[in-house]
């Protein structure tokens, strides 16, 4: 090889790796370009929520004729005290050691709800309790928005700190499931605001259906917060419909409603039937039905734990009835597609009612879901 | 503004940059390929075999703009007669509806109209050209 040969080769091998560090800062820019770009979507939308949410409590603040300097007082005071809920952080329980730790986590989400409605009545004293659930779920969603915001800036300003590229890789790869995740909740705002059945409210319209479709108005109680019950009779067989109370958005206390049962109604139930939305695969059709065995409950899995517990004590085979929805469509108005899809569950629990036990038994159904814009 | 909406503005911006940048690529393809056919120099031919693919995967991106479907959205209340049975759809949504509240009057019997559900109705759009190039201001309306 002569002095020319080894040159090139050299100038070769140089300009490779230049191409390869120029196509390394051009695939940094483009994911830097594309993250800013969806932050700054999130912050709008957070931003938007925040707006929404802000407003929505300042229509229902009672009209009064004090000057106009104290109203401008209380609108600014009213901001503050939102932005106080929506930075609110729910601390969870230790879980070095599981035992009865869920007994505790119950506890802090009552605790939590609680005190955020008695602080949404201090701020307005005079609303319907179906309004107060709803501004909850208004602040619940913005909260969420707010600290999927956060807390992408929060890895975003990391990443570009530390020029990372697996950082930067990382919170780009994760930028299709937060996107969708903020698609559902923007709509949540909308609905929320609106007190509209979202989709994950067709378990609640399911049993509310089967209500009125067995005349079960007459008999409603609550025995529970936020939770009613009623009795209809199915083909001779003794039904109880549990279901949260609405049509204010809240998801009741579906476990205590079903303890309360077995302490004041008896032992003997046949069985425990809950219907509820369940997340479908992308390439699944929205309001497809499918059956499953065990507690169809999500969130925390504290209901789920309880009623699986006092099912496993006494016996009672669990039933789920399951409509398939995108996540976005759980958090959305209700869509025409779910909505007949509740109608063809009622059949299949007429069905598995009749298939499924004799004549005079006692059986529980469970509409899980946020009863929001759904009475009872 | 939802979030839709803005992930398509942000695309949008882009069209008018691939569309002379198509046109730009296929004039150069035409002369690479006229130039091949008249110098019969084999590097034409494969200049305008390189120019031609990427118009190709230009032309691929902005096809896929250009079938961008929008949904609009209608909410209703599915009102039905406690007495006859008759049903119809109602699009005058207020914010106190709630499903099993008793609203209005059988226009047939008389009798008394309930919510039976509450849902929204999908209809989906698609912009013309002139919207795409935001010669027209009309997608804004189609969300409301
Ligand atoms: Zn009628």
């Amino acid at each position: 090889m002569d002095g020319q040969g080894i040159v090139n080769t050299i100038m070769t091998l140089f300009l490779l790796l230049i191409f390869a560090y120029i196509s390394q800062e051009l695939q940094i820019w483009k994911m830097v370009s594309e993250i800013e770009a969806y932050l700054s979507i999130f912050r709008t939308a957070r931003d938007h929520a925040l707006g929404v949410t802000s407003n929505t409590f300042k229509k229902l603040l009672p009209k009064s004729n004090s000057s106009r300097k104290i109203e401008y007082e209380k609108i600014k005071n009213i901001d503050e005290r939102i932005q106080e809920l929506v930075d609110l952080t729910i601390i969870e329980p230790v879980n070095l050691d599981p035992y009865g730790i869920v007994k505790k986590i119950k506890h802090i989400i009552l605790v939590t709800e609680k005190t955020v409605e008695n602080e949404i009545k201090i701020i307005l004293p005079n609303i319907k309790k179906s309004e107060i659930k709803n501004l909850t779920n208004l602040i619940d969603a913005t909260r969420i928005l707010n600290f999927i915001y956060k807390f992408l800036d929060h890895n975003y300003r990391i990443a570009r700190k530390f020029k990372s590229l697996w950082l930067l890789m990382q919170i780009y790869a994760l930028l299709p499931f937060i996107t969708q995740e903020v698609k559902a909740l923007e709509n949540a705002i909308e609905a929320f605001n609106k007190g509209l059945p979202v989709g994950d409210s067709v378990g609640p319209l399911v049993a509310s259906k089967l209500i009125k479709k067995y005349s079960g108005f007459e008999n409603i109680d609550t025995p529970v917060e936020d939770t009613v019950i009623t009795r209809v009779n199915i083909d001779n067989r003794e039904i109880y419909i549990v279901k949260a109370q609405g049509p204010g958005g809240t998801t009741g206390r579906l476990d205590d409603a079903i303890e309360w049962l077995f302490n004041n109604i008896g032992k003997k139930f046949s069985m425990i039937i809950t219907v509820d939305a369940a997340l479908k695969f992308e390439g699944e059709k929205s309001g497809t039905i499918t059956q499953g065995f065990g507690v169809a409950i999500g969130g925390t899995g504290v209901e789920k734990f309880n009623i699986e517990e006092i099912a496993s004590k006494h016996n009672i085979p669990l039933y789920a009835i399951l409509i398939k929805m995108s996540e976005i469509e759980a958090l959305s108005i209700l869509t025409k597609d779910l909505y007949e899809a509740t109608e063809k569950a009622l059949n299949i629990i007429e069905r598995v009612i009749r298939e499924r036990s004799v004549e005079h038994d006692k059986i529980i159904l469970v509409g899980v879901g946020n009863t929001i814009g759904i009475y009872p | 503004m939802s979030l839709d909406e803005k992930l398509f503005e942000i695309k949008r911006k882009w069209i008018p940059v691939y569309f002379i940048l198509l046109i730009g690529l296929i004039i150069l393809a035409i002369h690479f390929i006229l130039m091949a056919y008249f110098t019969n120099n084999q590097d034409y031919a494969s200049f305008s075999l390189l120019t031609l693919v990427a118009a190709g995967y230009i032309g691929y991106n902005l096809s896929k703009f250009l079938n961008t479907i929008i949904s609009k959205y209608t909410t209703v209340k599915l009102l039905t007669c406690k007495k006859c049975g008759y049903s119809n759809e109602d699009k005058n949504v207020d914010k106190e509806d709630y499903v099993m509240k008793e609203d209005g009057i059988c226009p047939k019997c008389g009798g008394k109209m309930i919510i039976e559900g509450i849902y929204r109705i999908e209809e989906k759009t698609k912009p013309s050209l002139l919207e795409l190039f935001g010669l027209k201001k009309k997608i804004r309306n189609r969300f409301k």
